[in-house]
Order: C-alpha cells, then structure tokens, then sequence
C-alpha cells in the first residue's frame, strides 16, 4: 500500500495528460493488456512509430509488443507501476520510435525495481528527491536486466520514464544492434555508447514536457568533445572509453589519458591549500579586523564542502588511474596485440558510423527541445547578509594594501 | 549507466567485423599563430588543437584557461557569428543567451564581453544532482569572413586566491591582435 501512495503522483499525473493526446499513458497501459490480438502474436510488430503516434489503438498495440518482449518483474505495486512507465515512454516520439526498434530487433529484457545502496530520498522545498543513480542495466546477461531504483517510486517520479529510455533503449537495444553487426565486445569501449543512451534519455525526458536540468546534457549539446574529455575523469569506466580514432591505437590513448589523470591527482594538494587560504583570510578579517563571522557561513560552508571533496576527488582519480593502469597492461604481449587488432578493425564496422548519423539526427531533435524551453538556472537562495565571494577578494585586497602586515 | 564486469570486458573479443564506412575526424591544417598574434601571460602553457572544426590555442595556469579559436571556416560548427552567438556555447546552462558583461576594444575593433553560466563539477551521468556552477567571459573578434572567440574561465567555484585570473584575461585582450591576411 505504501508503494501505492507514493506513486500516485505518477498515475495523477498520467491521467492528466493534456488534450490531444488520443488516450492517457494510463489508459494505454490498460487497454494494452488486451490487444496481443493487435499484433500477429509471433512478437512481430508490423506497425511504426508513426502509426504508434497518430491514435490510442496504434499506442496501444505498440505497448502490448514492447511488453512482449520486457518481462516486468516485483510486486504487483511494482510491476503496475513499471508498466505505467513503459506507456508512459511511448507517450515520447523518441520513446515510440526506438520501442519499434527494440521489438524488430527482437531485443529482450527484464525490468524491475532495486534497492540502489547509497539512495536517500530527502525533501527540499517541499519536493521529495534522491541524489543516487537512476538505475543501470546488465546487458551481458540473459535477458538483459534493466534496474531502476526503487526510490523512484517515493520521489522525482517525472524523471523515471527518461531514465527507463537511457537503460532499456540506449543499453539494451543498443547491446543488440552491436551483436547484429559483430561489435558486441567491442562497442562498449566506444565512447559513444553512453552518449547515445544520454541523448536518448535526455529527448524522452524533453519530449514529455521536462526541463532539462542534466549539466551533462547542456555540456554535450555544447561541444560533444568537452562532454567526452570530461566524462572520462568522471568515473573508470568513461576513462577507459574510446573515439572511434582512438580504436585504431588505444595503447596512446590510454597512455595519455593515464598522464592527465596523474596531472589531475597532482593538482589536488594545490587545491586542498588554496581552500584552507581562504580559511585563514576570513579567521583573520573576523579575529583581527572585528569583522561578523556569522556574514561568512555561507563562503566557509562552500570552501569545507570543497575540502572535503578533495578525498573523494582523489578516490576517483585512484580508481581511474588504477582502471587505466589494468587497460594499459592489457595491451601487451600477443593477446594485448589481439584485442588491439580487433579494435583497430572495429573502429572500421559500419556499426559506429551509424549510430553516429543517427546521433547526428537526435541531437538536432534535442536542441530544438532544449532551445525551445529555456529556464534560468536555479540555485538554492543565499542566506541574507552573507559575504559574496566578490566582496571577500576586494576585502582581502584591501587588506593587503593596507598597513595591517598580515600575511597568509 | 551502464553496469560491467570488467574483467570480461577485458578478456572479450568480439568475432570479425562488418565492413563500413566512418565520417573521417575533421581536421585543418590552420595555426592560430598564422591569424593572430599575442603574447601569452607569464607563466601559462600553451597548445594549439583543433575542436568543433575551429583552430584553437588553449593558453592555461593552473585551472585559469584562456581560449583563442577561430571560427567560421568551411569545417566549423557556426559559419558566422550570429550562429555562434545562437548556438549553445553562447548560453548558460537551462538555455538563457550570455549576459553582456562589458565592453573592450579587442584587436582595434569594440566587443562585448559576455558572461554565461557553466557547469563545472557534475555527478556521475547516471545520477542526478546539483551541478557545481562557474562562469566562462567570452568576446567575439573580426577576421575578414571569419571570427576569433576568446574566451577565459577558472575551473573550479571557488576563487584562486593566488593568482588574478581576470587581471591576465583583460591585458590578453588588450594584447591581442586579428593579423591582416
């Protein structure tokens, strides 16, 4: 029951959908349960997209193929819930045209919910939110399982059918399109695997009327380059990911990136320092120039919460370096000479230059979307008569210029 | 986010591939130093790279970052200036265009300097969470059909307390010179 309650905001909001759309997810979801007659019953869909788009029947039948091939697992709040989010997917253009991909590819998958270890579900400004993984998917399993976390059913409900798009379709379907082409060892080296599965999510996430709050997504919309370079200092995996030039010789690749990961870690200290700096300036401004401490909560909240980010900056950039270390080994000797041949001849598989075009085409999609709905950044509001970081530099300037002698 | 086992990630390889073609990378032979001249403040780095189909110099110190490209040839994302300034890295983060900051005279031509709001620290793809945000200047700078973006920006929210990142960035435009070609 308690599942239940929590989810009824999704099913509200489900319900509510505006006019013009033939029938609600909801509906859908219903009446789909129904209509495996609509479909030949073999799990060949001979609709498209379009048709999926243009009435409640064409949803309808859509749906009750997708979930031929995803088997819904959980309790019975569970499974109507993760059923609600499949229909709710399909209310997305980019949802219903990859969920016809996934059933002609014959892709399969199991879905359910997981307790995500590290998940809180806290409320801020009267809204329930958790600051954990969405969900992931294991696609070398057999069927491929898709997880989503559990919290979804208490909090950010409107975020779980992009996250859903990300896992089911960008991993999932896409595990499969690279078993058709022959690259399945190799595409999950590409960087492109989890750009693909971002856009994807992130256009379903727009298409249902979201904004979109993802910095990765304005990063990769902004320059795909900056996107890749950062997100492979962001976790191992990403570190170990390649362009589809760097397939033809990733021992270099790796080998630089291992130098700029060591260049990341060296800068840490310096960074650790500079913080503990501003520490020391405001001790000083408040003991010695009678300055109210309480006007600099705010700058010493942000500068411990930098400090401490340091030991788990450093913990990431370990793991990486460590990853990289293990990926450079594995370059070696005949075996390592091997997989580097493969990739190499990868690179070449018509497999990338595709999802490329296509990404090329989705990308297009998604910048009308987030162009189309701008919205200022929002950022928590600053406690009253609290030192901006402007104002501290112009008064440890002043106080340099002055005859008051102290130094850091 | 995906989730792997790496190990067989690593001990896997794949049957032989389909033959195909790739979009070749897009590369120019174009050196800033043949477009502009300028001196870079004391003690940064310098590298030139191609990126977004622009020549690009990256002048850097420490997390202080000055960018000179060179915009609207015929492999570049934004063919002129009003595409540049449309485009998505003339926005702050949620699609607002770039605040006019000031104005400068760069390279004998007036130019406004742009702030906009960027994410600098994110979590992990998969996980949702405030971005920690920073601020990058940019200004816009003539050449023949073409245009220089420069740009600067720290790295990280909270100030460097060693060194006057802004102070170097206003004399680098001051410095700065669009070559006549």
């Amino acid at each position: 029951m308690r599942n239940l309650r929590f989810w009824a905001p999704l099913l509200a909001l489900l319900l509510a959908l505006p006019a013009g759309r033939a029938l609600t997810a909801g509906e859908l979801e219903t009446e789909s349960s129904g209509s495996a007659e609509l479909f030949d019953g073999t799990g060949r869909y001979a609709g498209t997209a379009a048709q999926a788009g243009a009435s409640a029947e064409g949803k309808a039948q859509l749906l009750a193929a997708l979930k031929s091939k995803v088997a819904v697992n959980g309790t019975p709040e569970q499974t109507a819930a993760l059923n609600s989010l499949l229909a709710r997917v399909l209310d997305s253009p980019t949802g219903r045209e990859l969920a016809v991909q996934f059933v002609r590819e014959d892709a399969r998958a199991s879905l359910s919910f997981e307790d995500i270890p590290g998940t809180q579900v806290s409320e801020i400004n009267g809204r329930r939110t958790f600051s954990a993984s969405g969900g992931h998917a294991h696609t070398t399993y057999n069927p491929p399982t898709v997880h989503l976390n559990s919290a979804y059913q208490q909090a950010r409900q409107e975020d779980a059918p992009g996250t859903l798009a990300h896992e089911l379709f960008g991993h999932v379907l896409e595990r499969k399109r690279s078993e058709r082409y022959g690259v399945q060892d190799s595409y999950i080296y590409h960087q492109n695997e989890e750009a693909n599965a971002g856009l994807i999510g992130w256009t379903v996430h727009a298409e249902l009327g979201n904004k979109l709050d993802n910095g990765w997504a304005w990063i990769y919309m902004a320059n795909p380059a900056d996107y890749h370079r950062r997100l492979k200092t962001n976790m191992a995996y990403y570190a170990g990911t390649l362009s589809t030039e760097e397939m033809q010789d990733p021992l270099s690749a790796y080998q630089a990136r291992l130098r700029s990961a060591e260049g990341l870690l060296l800068r840490l200290p310096v960074k650790k320092e500079q913080n503990e700096t501003w520490l020391k300036v405001i001790n000083h401004l408040v003991e010695a120039h009678r300055r109210a401490a309480e006007a600099f909560r705010t700058l010493k909240e942000k500068i411990n919460a930098a400090i401490a980010g340091v030991a788990s900056d450093e913990i990431r950039l370990k793991d990486i370096q460590t990853y990289l270390k293990q990926l450079i080994a594995r370059c070696t000797g005949n075996t390592g000479a091997a997989w580097q041949q493969q990739l190499e001849r990868d690179s070449e598989n018509a497999y990338f230059a595709e999802q490329r075009r296509v990404m090329e085409e989705r990308e297009k999609v998604l910048a009308g979307l987030m162009l189309g709905r701008t919205y200022d950044n929002e950022q928590p509001p600053e406690r009253p008569g609290q030192v901006t970081w402007p104002q501290l530099e112009e008064m440890w300037k002043q106080d340099q210029d002055s005859s008051c002698g102290w130094r850091v | 986010m995906k989730k792997l086992l790496l190990i067989p990630l690593l001990l896997s390889l794949a049957a032989g591939p389909a033959p195909a073609e790739d979009k070749p990378m897009e590369k120019t032979a174009e050196k800033i130093s043949d477009f502009a001249s300028f001196k870079a403040p004391e003690g940064w780095t310098q590298r030139e790279f191609t990126e977004q189909g622009d020549p690009q110099m990256r002048l850097e110190k420490g997390l202080h970052a000055i960018t000179v490209r060179l915009s609207g040839g015929t492999a570049s994302r934004y063919k002129n200036a009003p595409a540049f300034l449309a485009g998505f890295e003339a926005r702050s983060m949620g699609g607002k265009p770039a605040e006019k900051l000031s104005n400068a005279v760069v390279s004998g031509s007036r130019a406004l300097v742009y702030r906009r709001k960027v994410p600098l620290d994110l979590p992990p793809p998969d996980e949702s969470g405030p971005a920690v945000m920073g601020s990058e200047q940019f200004c816009l700078v003539p050449a023949g059909k073409r245009f220089f973006v420069l740009s600067y920006s720290y790295g990280d929210s909270i100030p460097d307390p060693s060194y006057d990142g802004e102070k170097a960035w206003r004399a680098f435009l001051k410095d700065f010179k669009a070559k006549k070609r």
